[in-house]
């Protein structure tokens, strides 16, 4: 199985995950997001010419709301860059397979890679409600949104991870070297 | 391109993305939360450690 950025030329119109609003993002706008908005990029788990699942991200920010003037010395008072995970899904006959959690590692990946290159501090979420045990097992938790939420019915619940989680998990698994 | 008019194409095409894309498949790249989630989320980037499972991913280990 390879996991890559999605082509104009990938065939989209066979995907099904048993999730009406996420088949028809990834057929009719993930294409339209990527390459003529620019808006997110979608990466796509293949075996042959077949997509077994998708992952859509885009980059985002939090703010905290409402500080007070003695918060304002502990928190920090603007946006703090983040990797937002916008969707994922696989299609029903991979379902079960371990195609979720590699697209969620690819994610993840690339948050490492947006803290190196221009600062993230973590990973944002919008999980389907019956996903939250899924990304809770991975460290995630729930966020209190007061804006920027999802539309998507049924409302997704916002679930944020560290980057300095993901950094340590990912230092915890590389080999160690002798020096 | 000049930089005036570079930032001016940038706002024209704003509202064209929203009025092309449904609301609900737009990602708002802005997220607000509660002073609460807010304290969260930083004592998490001071000192949270990773769970198994992420351990377990991120090594490319199954379940």
């Amino acid at each position: 199985m390879e996991i890559r950025a999605l082509r104009q030329t990938d065939d989209r119109t066979r995907f099904r995950s048993g999730d009406a609003d996420l088949d028809r993002f990834f057929q009719a706008y993930a294409g339209q997001n990527q390459f003529r908005h620019h808006i997110g990029t979608t990466y796509i788990a293949v075996e042959g010419r077949e997509v077994c699942g998708y992952l859509t991200v885009a980059a985002g920010s939090i703010e905290i709301d409402d500080l007070p003037a003695p918060a304002r010395r502990k928190l920090p008072g603007y946006p703090l860059p983040v990797l937002r995970v916008a969707r994922l899904a696989v299609d029903v006959a991979f379902q079960g397979s371990g195609v979720g959690r590699e697209l969620l590692r690819v994610a993840l990946g690339l948050a490492l890679r947006m803290r190196a290159d221009y600062g993230c501090i973590g990973v944002v979420v919008d999980a389907k409600p019956g996903a939250v045990p899924f990304y809770s097992r991975f460290g995630f938790v729930p966020l209190e949104a007061i804006e920027g939420l999802s539309e998507a019915r049924p409302a997704p619940v916002p679930m944020f991870l560290s980057a300095r989680e993901i950094g340590l998990a990912e230092r915890g698994s590389a080999p160690r070297t002798k020096h | 391109m000049k930089k005036g008019r570079k930032v001016d194409k940038a706002r024209r095409r704003h509202p064209l993305v929203l009025r092309e894309l449904p609301a609900d498949v737009i990602v708002r790249p802005k997220i607000v939360v509660t002073r609460a989630s807010g304290e969260q989320i930083l004592e998490r980037m001071k000192s949270a450690k990773p769970t198994r499972a992420l351990r377990d991913l991120m090594a490319g280990r199954g379940d």
